[in-house]
């Protein structure tokens, strides 16, 4: 069993040690030992070549972008796992929720638009003056709204008529609804004009001498009728 | 102790001297012994003057920082081989991080062809003729071997270390480092082909 001399090789690369050993020997600077002593007294023992340069730092650059992305992508992640369902889809929120189990009402008070230009200012003053307190007692819509969104009650009148100048045949007659002087002097005179922006339709046409008649007999058992509940 | 005398030591005597009595003479001894063949093995080892100015500098401050950690079994020439050869190599790898590969610098046994025609153009043989270009040349050629490679070629055969030395300096064994002494020398004929044809 041969063992593999190695030394034998030195002969084979003579030529190559000759040349490598012929190499001019390359000395150091003059001052090299100056420089080296001055350095050591000064204690300035700083190893220029165990140094860590940026050069290193920027190696990490890219495992640093790396980990950078992986922990934004995990809070997207994140994110996106907690709002899965669709917020087209859901179901609103319960109104209850928001309003803390209070009733809202909805108060639509009518309010006097259209004024006669027709009347003296005197007048005209005098009419607001009324009209105000009429405001004051009438509402013309209440709506209460509960909080699981029904509807509870609703007031509305049936027609925006000024109830100054209108008048419920069934409680007249039934003695439930007693209209003041007032009211009753506007049914007969109908002089004063109604703070409402709707008077009704009135329709121009001179009534016949029958119709007349007949309408004094309604009257007149009206009357009767007022006198004997008395 | 007189300079003269110091004069007289041994290296191994003139470090004990430095270790026990912190005699600076002993160090600048010492380093006057070693300045020169450490300048010319890390010059051939990393291939720029400047830096093989700097790295003998920085071993030297490393062995007078440390050194206690000097054991007085080991040769003194071993111990500040290994410092200097240590400090060359870490250069060599900050300088690689730098430097852009060349097919050279990674170049393997088996690459030996596509050297060998680099090798041809490179080495035109009027050139060859000057000596001083001549070891240019080899220098040049020094640098295109593997690092771990070339450290051993040059102990062995520009420092003149014995193998046993060698193993101490680069801390292997006596057959890895023969190993790798004929590797390089393999590769470095191959880059010097032309040269020897003179």
């Amino acid at each position: 069993m041969g063992i593999f001399n190695y030394n034998s090789k030195d002969e084979e690369f003579e030529n190559l040690t000759t040349m490598l050993r012929s190499l001019p020997k390359v000395n150091a600077d003059d001052d090299f030992e100056y420089k080296l002593m001055v350095r050591i007294q000064n204690q300035n023992f700083t190893i220029k070549s165990e140094e860590k340069h940026f050069s290193y730092s920027r190696r990490l650059v890219p495992a640093a972008a790396v980990a950078f992305t992986v922990v934004l992508a995990f809070f997207i992640i994140n994110d996106s796992s907690v709002n899965l369902e669709n917020p087209l889809l859901k179901e609103p929120a319960v109104r209850q929720a928001s309003v803390h189990g209070q009733a809202d009402t909805i108060e639509i008070a009518s309010t006097p638009v259209f004024q006669n230009e027709n009347l003296p200012l005197a007048q005209a003053a005098a009419q607001s003056a009324s009209s105000v307190e009429a405001e004051e007692d009438d509402q013309v819509m209440k709506v209460v709204v509960q909080p699981n969104d029904v509807v509870a009650e609703v007031n509305k009148k049936a027609y925006p008529f000024d109830e100054s100048r209108s008048l419920d045949l069934d409680s007249y007659v039934t003695g439930e609804q007693k209209s003041a002087a007032k009211q009753q002097g506007m049914l007969v005179g109908g002089v004063q004009e109604s703070n409402s922006p709707f008077g009704g339709f009135l329709i121009r046409e001179k009534p016949s001498e029958e119709a007349i008649a007949e309408y004094k007999a309604m009257l007149d058992s009206l009357r009767k009728a007022k006198q004997r509940t008395k | 102790m007189l300079k003269t005398q110091l004069k007289e030591l041994t290296d191994e005597e003139l470090i004990k001297e430095f270790q026990d009595n912190n005699t600076i003479e002993a160090y600048e001894l010492l380093v006057k012994r070693f300045k020169d063949p450490l300048i010319n093995f890390v010059y051939r080892f990393v291939g720029d003057k400047d830096i093989a100015t700097d790295i003998v500098q920085d071993t030297m401050v490393k062995f007078y920082l440390n050194k206690d950690s000097y054991k007085s079994f080991a040769k003194f020439s071993t111990w500040i081989y290994t410092i200097a050869g240590n400090l060359a190599k870490n250069e060599l790898k900050r300088r690689k991080r730098r430097v852009i590969y060349s097919l050279q610098q990674n170049m393997d046994d088996e690459e030996g062809r596509s050297l060998q025609i680099e090798d041809k153009s490179f080495f035109e043989p009027d050139r060859v003729a000057d000596s001083s270009i001549k070891s240019n040349l080899i220098q040049k050629a020094l640098q295109k071997v593997k690092p771990v490679y070339r450290e051993v070629v040059i102990l062995r055969d520009i420092e003149e270390f014995s193998y046993e030395e060698i193993a101490d300096i680069t801390n292997l064994s006596i057959g890895t480092v023969k190993s790798r002494i004929n590797r390089g020398r393999t590769q470095l004929q191959k880059l010097l082909k032309n040269i020897y044809k003179e």
